[in-house]
């Protein structure tokens, strides 16, 4: 059946023609012609008196809180339209400040006394990433968690920048923009749920693997030490809201936890 | 029904922070998103949850937002791209089938008088067709929406809306059929 006898058979059902008779006898003219006609009118009857989708006034209460509780945490991240740059300069000013203050301190006093004053700096002095992975929502014991965006081995400010970039860019893309989807091919899987269990990170999922930056702030020499990482995330949560932590490939080491 | 230039300043206040601006632009358009999610999702958990994370993502990306289209069109659009990465995902997940009908569960009596819910018979169909097909009858033919507009939520050509439409009834009938043999 040709494209424009369809489009005449639809509008015929549909009831949208001033003049039927042209598409009448195109109906008539076949049973493939009639078959089709009273498809597209079962179709189109049967979704008219198909019935409103409508909320509860629950649901719809439920909605909006729900909705409040994500803008919350957006707005603590960044006003919305901000590049993720913006947000993150002040942090990384900061930690340049802290990385120019230990090598100050290390040339005037030693090694140990720089190592403490970094380590008081960066406010997370003793846990381990795999303790602070482990506790990914907890946060009453004062130690590093998930919420705190922290992970406990001191980052300096570029390495800092550039996980955080990935993290923003997962979230944007829904973690559709990794190179690789772990659900599809089991042996990969598998190899991933084992490094990230080396990681201390029970109770994760790999959503994905970056092999390849789209971050601009990466140059090549430092997407060489940067990659390649697996995005994990908690079982049950999903992107964009959740926890992401970042497990370096080759080593199988929590690198960074965001979230 | 906001003017463009209504949305415009509204997305502008947004953008500036003010959340009673964002309130509006819930107001104006949760319904319908709640509509089009509930069809092409088929559970109201899963429309609910695709609800929340298309004004999520609207916030998001409201700096971004260009007045190129209507806003109701660009919110729909992301409510449709939203509906379909959630469909993904259950698809990967391998999720339980869908149930005979809706899923009343969290409601009282009452309340399952106040939500409206679709014939089980025409859920059932719908849910049944391939995903581009269903969006396509649901936007033109349960929301009404204009050709030019779906095609421009879909971002297709206006022929290709009008395709997926005509086959898609064609297998909404058989659908319907089948039930009722």
């Amino acid at each position: 059946m040709r494209e424009h006898e369809l489009e005449l058979i639809a509008a015929l059902a549909e009831g949208s023609l001033e003049d039927e008779s042209q598409a009448r006898a195109l109906v008539d003219s076949s049973t493939e012609h009639r078959r089709e006609y009273e498809a597209q009118l079962l179709a189109i009857e049967s979704l008219r008196s198909a019935g409103v989708a409508r909320m509860s006034e629950s649901e719809r209460s439920r909605l909006r809180r729900d909705v409040w509780a994500g803008l919350e945490s957006e707005t603590a991240r960044g006003a919305p339209g901000v590049p993720w740059y913006y947000r993150w300069a002040p942090i990384a000013a900061g930690l340049l400040v802290v990385v120019g203050v230990v090598t100050v301190l290390a040339q005037m006093g030693g090694e140990e006394a720089a190592t403490r004053d970094l380590t008081e700096a960066a406010g997370a002095p003793s846990t381990t990433a795999a303790d602070t992975a482990e506790a990914p929502a907890g946060g009453e014991s004062g130690e590093p968690t998930a919420d705190d965006g922290g992970v406990a081995t001191p980052l300096d400010a570029r390495s800092t920048l550039l996980y955080a970039g990935e993290a923003e860019r997962l979230r944007e893309s829904g973690g559709e923009s990794t190179a690789f989807a772990a659900e599809q091919d089991d042996s990969v899987a598998n190899e991933l749920s084992e490094c990230l269990a080396d990681a201390g990170l029970t109770g994760y999922r790999a959503v994905g693997t970056i092999d390849d930056p789209a971050s601009e702030a990466m140059t090549t020499t430092s997407a060489e030490a940067f990659l390649p990482i697996i995005a994990a995330i908690p079982e049950g949560e999903e992107l964009p809201a959740a926890t992401i932590a970042f497990v370096d490939r080759r080593t199988c080491e929590l690198v960074y936890l965001d979230g | 029904m906001t003017t463009a230039a209504q949305d415009a300043e509204l997305l502008a206040r947004v953008v500036a922070g003010d959340h009673e601006a964002f309130n509006q632009i819930m107001r104006n358009h949760e319904d319908r998103v709640f509509s089009v999610c509930l069809r092409i999702m088929g559970q109201r958990e899963h429309a609910l949850d695709a609800t929340q994370e298309t004004f999520l993502t609207a916030f998001r990306k409201a700096g971004q937002f260009r007045g190129g289209s209507a806003l109701g069109t660009w919110i729909y659009r992301i409510a449709v791209n939203t509906c379909y990465d959630q469909l993904r995902k259950q698809k990967r997940r391998r999720s339980e089938p869908m149930p005979e009908h809706m899923d009343p569960a969290d409601h009282t009596a009452e309340e399952a008088l106040e939500a409206a819910a679709m014939r089980p018979e025409i859920e059932r169909a719908l849910s049944r067709l391939p995903p581009d097909f269903r969006v396509v009858i649901v936007l033109s033919d349960l929301e009404g929406m204009a050709l030019p507009d779906v095609a421009e939520v879909l971002s297709v050509p206006i022929g290709t809306v009008k395709s997926r439409i005509f086959r898609g009834r064609r297998l909404l009938a058989e659908e319907l059929r089948n039930q009722n043999p």
